[in-house]
């Protein structure tokens, strides 16, 4: 028993000793990015990188609430370990206004004419760059080919809410599920549903940046969320793609970074409807969500880290980009033939990034979906009623944007 | 009659052995299951039992991944942190349990050791993260060595007080004479008289500081510091979670360490983690 | 250390006399530096609107503001509900369950050792690892049990994001992991019970229900105690499995104490908020397990 334990001992002490020994000198330069296409994407284009610069490139991919804690956490730190980060632009003011990123402007880069001029908007702080768009991801309707047929529609045909509605119930009838929507965190949450309001003219602040929520039109629209929802179901992001993919389902609202559509998959997906009716004039209801790239201002390596970003935001690499799922937001990779023959969806997206309506530009913007999104999956799952939730989502709202 | 009454007995055990263990395994077997399955075989109907076999999802993960960092990272932060409370708390815990050393702080330092042990870690990680900001050594291993002997410390010493509480009087007053020194008496007299106590609580520290998730998540900022338990929660968000293969591969992994301890120190793992009601 | 036990005779009196000091000089630093220091840290700053991006230099002292917005929300004392019904209900569960087992394992002539070390594996696995093979068997698409479920004709559900399921699920999960801990805690407290006792029950014409109640329970009274309170003390701080299972959701319906201060204050960077709640999660754990520490230190 002795000899045993002695050796366990001495086994660990060697071990514990021998490992740091090991240890791996620091890489040079520590990508954060968020998981998913978006970020194996830049994985992909690192390489290349790596050798011209004669660099190591370490990435973490993180989720959505992941990539916002770990940066915002790093940045007040003297030495800052990340040098590349990806940064949704709903997180932009909070950035911006504490120091957390590098102004790029001042490290030489500018937007040439190749990028989508909408898309550059959430990068600026008056003249100042201080992010690059990267990855135009823009809010589509998934569909199921079979079940839409099935419902006696072809995806261009679908231009209205209305239709949404009879697909999805058309599916219901037929024991699928009509229409999904995203649960989970409060921001998945709050962007599944800003379409549907759009579409009935609301929004989710004023011009004052004070919430707008217990409004007519956003109970109009949630109410017509919910309606939706209850021909189908809440599921995660990946339940979604594979629920529509198998014919489980009909439709649900999706980016197009979640799917890469071919010719022969069983789903694919179009632009969200303008208009709630025939009658209803067209809006803009689609909304960005442009991953974005930035340096951090803490970054030890910041001159590397804007090469970095000056090389993937090359028209070349980002054309390179579209054959692993990448949707640059540069006019040169979207409206390219070969890219249009192999995708034809590109065009969709590429309109979609164009006319786009971005999530509000405000430095509370990640508590304002906690909160919002939590009275709203309160009264989707039925604990309140919609009065009630949403009068207590507006007043806890005011406070925090007082 | 009797007999067979017996075995009527018998099977109905056995029975109930065999819902226990299927209900306590099951997902244990699942996991590994699905790490030896190809992906084709995660879709659509899913077999119970794998009809192909194959290494892909541990290649993927050690190549693809990094895995292989996240394991030397676990062993490191894991090892050191599990010696260094040992040493701290054996000391610690044989003053403690020694009436004729007598100190003023023995008593409020048991009561702080045990209320560290029931509060709730979200009540040090606030205060900690910033702490090791403006120590900054945010970039090493050294915030999650020392959130694990956070950890252990309280554990050792109130594990370790009763054993040396077993031990008789006599012994220490007889090596007194004889003419040891407190020093030579503790590490050449006592020590080795507990030894299966410190085996059983150095194996639970081990494991609690292999398995610990709480902390690391906040104050783990690089890849290369990633460990076990953070790689596989980063492999588990919501972008990954159809890479079943992968995810339970590094999760067939991460319970290897308990697994070895299970199959060839059982006993001072279980005399570890039972010694609660024992002693009580 | 060592070189004082290398001296000798009388010029050791003085090492002698620092030995026990020395001894215990690195555990109180450590305890110092690791606790002392972050609950004072906590305290002060519980009391301030401490924002962590824009720093300690800008957190204003803003009285009990924190704590009358932690108490006024109603997120929150939904998290104290349902921590306090989930504590309430994988304690009794675990208890009955794992006594149960342990008296079962204790009747077995063969196999308790092997029963034993078997029946202890969920207890030891990493809590992620044991979350990640849970999501996998109840995946709404490609899960094993929904498969199950389907093939005999009973009724699926996405079990984590339905408000129905989840707290129940979270609850099952949980059970599973720490049932084999209160089993081999009772299983070795079992031990302690002398045969005697259940032959002079049996002659008295006890049958096995009496034995269990009038012979088993009052023996290891105790052991049932000291594992219900160990149980409930680190049940109460759970929060591991819900973040990485459900992050709180269905509509809040998991949220524990631990997640909700995750996700309102660490998360949101809102610290002053966040210490607010670490303060009033420290007091409610403190008054739990007073018992266990009036206990423990007699």
């Amino acid at each position: 028993m002795k000899k045993l334990l002695a050796t366990i001992l001495v086994l660990a002490l060697a071990l514990a000793l021998c490992i740091p020994a090991f240890a791996e000198e620091p890489t040079k330069l520590t990508l954060i990015l968020r998981g998913g296409t978006y970020g194996d994407v830049i994985k992909a284009c690192l390489p290349a990188f790596e050798a011209e610069h004669n660099v190591t490139c370490e990435v973490l991919d993180l989720s959505f609430d992941e990539l916002h804690s770990k940066i915002a956490l790093n940045a007040p730190n003297a030495a800052g370990e990340y040098d590349l980060c990806m940064v949704d632009g709903s997180w932009m003011a909070e950035f911006t206004a504490n120091n957390v990123l590098a102004n790029l402007s001042e490290l030489g880069y500018s937007f040439d004419d190749d990028i989508i001029p909408a898309t550059t908007a959430i990068c600026k702080v008056g003249d100042d760059i201080y992010l690059a768009p990267y990855f135009g991801n823009v809010t589509v309707m998934l569909y199921n080919k079979q079940l839409l047929a099935d419902a006696g529609y072809a995806p261009e045909d679908v231009d209205t809410f209305a239709k949404l509605k009879d697909i999805a119930e058309k599916a219901n009838a037929a024991g699928k599920k009509g229409f999904l929507i995203r649960g989970g965190s409060g921001d998945n949450i709050v962007s599944d549903f800003i379409p549907h309001l759009l579409v009935h003219g609301g929004w989710v602040i004023d011009e004052n940046n004070q919430p707008t929520v217990n409004t007519p039109e956003f109970k109009a629209a949630f109410e017509d969320y919910i309606a939706l929802y209850k021909l189908g179901g809440t599921l995660d992001k990946d339940d979604i793609v594979a629920a529509i993919d198998n014919g489980d389902a009909a439709l649900g609202q999706g980016w197009p970074g979640w799917y890469v559509p071919t010719a022969d998959s069983n789903a694919s997906y179009f632009v969200i409807p303008t208009k709630l009716d025939d009658a209803d004039t067209p809006k803009n209801t689609s909304m960005y969500g442009v991953w974005t790239i930035g340096v951090c201002e803490n970054s030890q390596h910041k001159e590397l880290a804007y090469e970095l970003l000056k090389y993937l935001m090359d028209p070349d690499v980002l054309l390179s980009t579209v054959d692993l799922g990448g949707v640059p937001c540069r006019y040169s990779s979207l409206q390219n033939a070969d890219v249009l023959a192999k995708f034809p969806h590109m065009a969709i997206v590429c309109s979609a990034l164009e006319t786009g309506v971005y999530r509000p530009v405000i430095e509370q913007w990640a508590e304002f979906t906690e909160i919002l999104g939590q009275e709203m999956d309160t009264v989707i799952q039925g604990v309140k009623d919609m009065d009630k939730g949403l009068a207590d989502a507006q007043s806890a709202l005011e406070m925090l944007m007082m | 009659m009797g007999s067979k009454r017996i075995t009527g007995m018998t099977i109905i055990k056995g029975i109930v052995c065999a819902i226990l263990l299927i209900v306590a395994l099951f997902p244990i077997y699942w996991i590994v299951a699905m790490a030896i399955r190809p992906t084709s075989e995660m879709t659509g109907h899913i077999s119970v039992i794998p009809h192909a076999l194959t290494g892909e999802h541990f290649k993927q993960l050690f190549i693809e991944k990094g895995f292989g960092s996240s394991i030397v990272n676990s062993l490191q932060t894991t090892l050191i942190s599990t010696m260094i409370s040992l040493v701290i708390g054996l000391c610690t815990a044989y003053i403690i349990s020694r009436a004729r050393f007598r100190m003023f702080i023995k008593k409020p330092l048991t009561y702080w050791i045990l209320l560290v042990r029931v509060l709730p870690p979200v009540a040090f990680t606030i205060p900690l993260y910033t702490m090791f900001s403006k120590l900054n050594i945010l970039y090493s291993r050294i915030p999650v060595i020392l959130a694990c002997i956070l950890i252990n410390i309280p554990l050792i010493i109130w594990f370790m007080i009763s054993f040396f509480q077993d031990l008789p009087v006599d012994i220490d007053q007889s090596a007194q004479i004889d003419g040891a020194t407190e020093w030579q008496l503790f590490t050449r007299i006592i020590l080795p008289l507990v030894l299966p106590g410190i085996a059983a609580i150095s194996m639970l520290s081990f494991m609690y500081a292999w398995n610990e998730y709480t902390y690391s998540i906040i104050f783990v900022q690089t890849p290369r510091n990633y460990t076990v338990p953070l790689t596989l929660a980063v492999l588990n968000t919501e972008d990954n979670l159809t890479n079943f293969g992968l995810v339970a591969a590094g999760g067939v992994i991460s319970v290897i360490p308990i697994t070895l301890f299970v199959i060839f120190a059982q006993n001072y793992l279980i005399s570890g983690l039972s010694s609660g009601a024992v002693k009580e | 250390m060592k070189r004082n036990a290398l001296t000798n005779g009388r010029a050791s009196d003085a090492s002698e006399r620092a030995f026990p000091r020395l001894m215990i000089a690195p555990t109180v630093l450590v305890m110092a530096a690791l606790t002392a220091y972050p609950l004072v840290f906590t305290l002060i700053y519980s009391f301030t609107d401490y924002q962590y991006l824009k720093g300690t230099d800008a957190a204003k002292f803003v009285g009990f503001k924190n704590y009358v917005m932690l108490f006024n929300n109603t997120y929150f004392r939904q998290a104290v509900l349902n921590t306090v019904k989930f504590t309430l209900l994988a304690v009794i569960l675990e208890m009955v369950i794992g006594l149960l087992i342990a008296v079962f394992i204790k009747s077995l002539k063969k196999g308790q050792k092997v029963m034993r070390t078997l029946l202890l594996l969920p207890y030891l696995l990493p809590t992620v690892t044991v979350a990640l093979s849970w999501r996998m068997m109840l995946s709404a698409n490609y899960g094993i049990v929904n498969q199950v479920l389907e093939s005999l004709h009973l009724p699926v559900y996405n079990w984590f994001m339905d408000i129905k399921t989840a707290f129940g699920t979270v609850l099952l999960i949980d059970v599973w992991q720490n049932v084999p801990f209160v089993f081999l805690l009772l299983y070795a407290s079992l031990q302690g019970v002398s045969t005697n006792q259940y032959e002079a029950a049996m002659i008295d014409g006890a049958n096995v229900v009496q034995q269990f109640f009038y012979v088993t329970i009052p023996n290891i009274k105790s052991g049932i105690a000291l594992c219900a309170l160990l149980r409930t003390i680190d049940t109460f701080r759970l929060f591991e499995k819900v973040n990485i299972l459900t992050g709180g959701g269905p509509a809040g319906t998991t949220s524990t104490i631990t997640q909700f201060l995750y996700n309102y204050g660490i998360k949101n960077l809102k610290f002053g908020f966040g210490s607010c709640g670490a303060i009033v999660m420290t007091v409610l754990v403190l008054i739990l397990s007073s018992f266990y520490i009036k206990r423990a230190i007699h």
